[in-house]
């Protein structure tokens, strides 16, 4: 009876370890990898948004000069800002710094350059401050427009990868111990096979779970929906319900393959 | 040879199936409650996240409201707690709630306001904290000249970072806080994303561009 209760202990601790490195291991490949943002940006359609809303208030920013004509194709491409947007997402993830801004720098000699060209005029003291304000609202504007995607919410999540680690590694020792454990206290081969497939198998039960309940938890209405971000942020964060269940089918294979394993050879017979 | 399924429904005491779903169920529970706080961090932090939409105009910013206020017309003093406003930071992605008090409550939600200071409008030394691992996070991208946004309800006020210094917690040469004019000094834990306090802060200093004066007999109604 101890025993029967002492290999119900282990059993339960390995499913909590396995579920848990489970969960990390899933987490892992979505909201703490930098690749799957970048992805789910490209998939969107992000970059293209981005880039459209950078030319538009760039633009109306220039406007006030009183020049003609849209010169702010100069400083802003698909390109530019698509770069912009990965490095700042980069710096992020990596933490490792602000990224400075010099795009508009030409901003305000541009302006007086195309205005002396149009009209002959020499701007005067005040005209030209007031240029330069509006290159440095321009400046702040297009730093806002293209730093990371929900960055609160992303840096929240990534102060946890630290811990993340530990716990995986601790999860881990625990699972190989409990392992062990289960094998001296397995009379055969095949129960304890038996043993460690059942475990994976409730372990992989647990994580569909956890998919589940992450996909009906309601994340898709924590953002307004007529947000730019919003079809970003639906991909990024609904990608954690997929990846826990890739885990779970992955564990689940490694558990069935472990009993399948157990079989005997055709034409076997029992002693 | 026993049939394997009938061993599997019908093992002794149906051990064999219950076992396995009160497993799943303790794990599924525990995981769940492990990450549900978290989870309700991130909702509150994309719930704040800046609105953005494509047919989005930007505003020129100038002179902003000026005159006077008086508190009692707006709502009274500020109680601890309060949902004062917002605060936004030009060039960065700061732009969150603004509370009246710092406490955790408060620096979970968004960045506060220290209650035995003063606040917007009133004059001197206006100090606001921020976590680094969340709203305060792009504090870091902060440059001189930048427009800081406090949006409160008896007022707009903006103000133009002057500078920003890394300084130990307990040094308080890194702010005056019996300064006479109207300044404002944010500050989070030093260096940024950090989970655990660090011994150092990073501040942003900011001079005050426009905004509302407070009244003195609002002021004397908050002393008094």
């Amino acid at each position: 009876m101890q025993q029967k209760m002492a290999k119900i202990a282990v059993s339960m601790a390995l499913c909590l370890c396995l579920s848990m490195l489970g969960m990390l291991a899933g987490v892992a490949l979505t909201l703490w990898n930098e690749g799957w943002l970048i992805s789910s940006m490209d998939k969107t359609g992000y970059y293209t948004d981005t880039t459209q809303l950078a030319k538009s208030e760039c633009s109306y920013f220039i406007n006030q000069t009183g020049v003609l004509g849209n010169i702010v194709d100069e400083f802003i491409t698909d390109e530019i800002v698509r770069q912009d947007v990965i490095l700042g997402v980069d710096g992020l993830f990596r933490n490792t710094g602000a990224m400075a801004f010099s795009k508009f720098g030409d901003l305000s000699t541009r302006v007086e350059d195309i205005i002396y060209e149009e009209t002959g005029k020499i701007l005067d003291n005040s005209e030209k401050q007031q240029n330069f304000s509006l290159q440095f609202q321009c400046e702040q504007r297009y730093a806002e427009i293209v730093r990371p995607p929900f960055q609160t919410a992303i840096s929240i999540l990534l102060q946890y990868k630290q811990i993340g680690l530990f716990l995986a590694i601790a999860a881990a020792i625990v699972s190989v111990m409990g392992a062990m454990v289960l094998f001296v206290m397995s009379k055969t081969m095949k129960q304890w096979k038996g043993l460690l497939a059942s475990n994976g198998l409730v372990s992989a039960c647990t994580l569909l779970v956890l998919s589940i309940a992450i996909q009906f938890c309601g994340y898709q209405n924590w953002m307004p929906k007529t947000n730019m971000e919003y079809k970003l942020f639906v991909k990024w964060f609904g990608g954690t319900s997929w990846g826990l269940a890739g885990v779970a089918v992955v564990l689940a294979g490694g558990a069935i393959a472990l009993l399948f394993w157990n079989k005997k050879p055709k034409g076997a017979r029992k002693p | 040879m026993k049939n394997r399924l009938y061993k599997l429904r019908f093992g002794s005491n149906g051990k064999k199936l219950l076992l396995p779903i009160a497993f799943c169920a303790v794990t599924t529970a525990i995981l769940l409650m492990a990450v549900q706080p978290i989870m309700a961090h991130i909702e509150l932090a994309v719930e704040q996240e800046t609105y953005r939409v494509l047919e989005e105009r930007p505003t020129i910013k100038g002179v902003a409201q000026d005159g006077e206020v008086l508190l009692s017309e707006s709502g009274g003093y500020p109680t601890d707690g309060e949902a004062l406003g917002s605060i936004r930071i030009g060039g960065t992605s700061v732009d969150c709630t603004l509370y009246f008090g710092d406490g955790s409550a408060q620096l979970h939600a968004g960045a506060g306001i220290w209650a035995g200071g003063k606040i917007p409008g009133q004059g001197g030394t206006v100090l606001v904290a921020g976590h680094t691992n969340s709203f305060f996070r792009d504090l870091e991208s902060v440059k001189e000249g930048a427009d800081i946004t406090l949006e409160t309800r008896y007022g707009e006020f903006h103000y133009r970072v002057t500078g920003t210094r890394v300084a130990m917690a307990e040094d308080t040469t890194a702010y005056d806080l019996e300064a006479q004019q109207e300044n404002i000094i944010l500050y989070t834990c030093y260096p940024f994303g950090q989970v655990t306090l660090t011994p150092e802060r990073y501040f942003v200093y900011g001079e005050y561009v426009s905004g509302p004066h407070i009244k003195e007999e609002a002021n004397a109604t908050e002393n008094g």
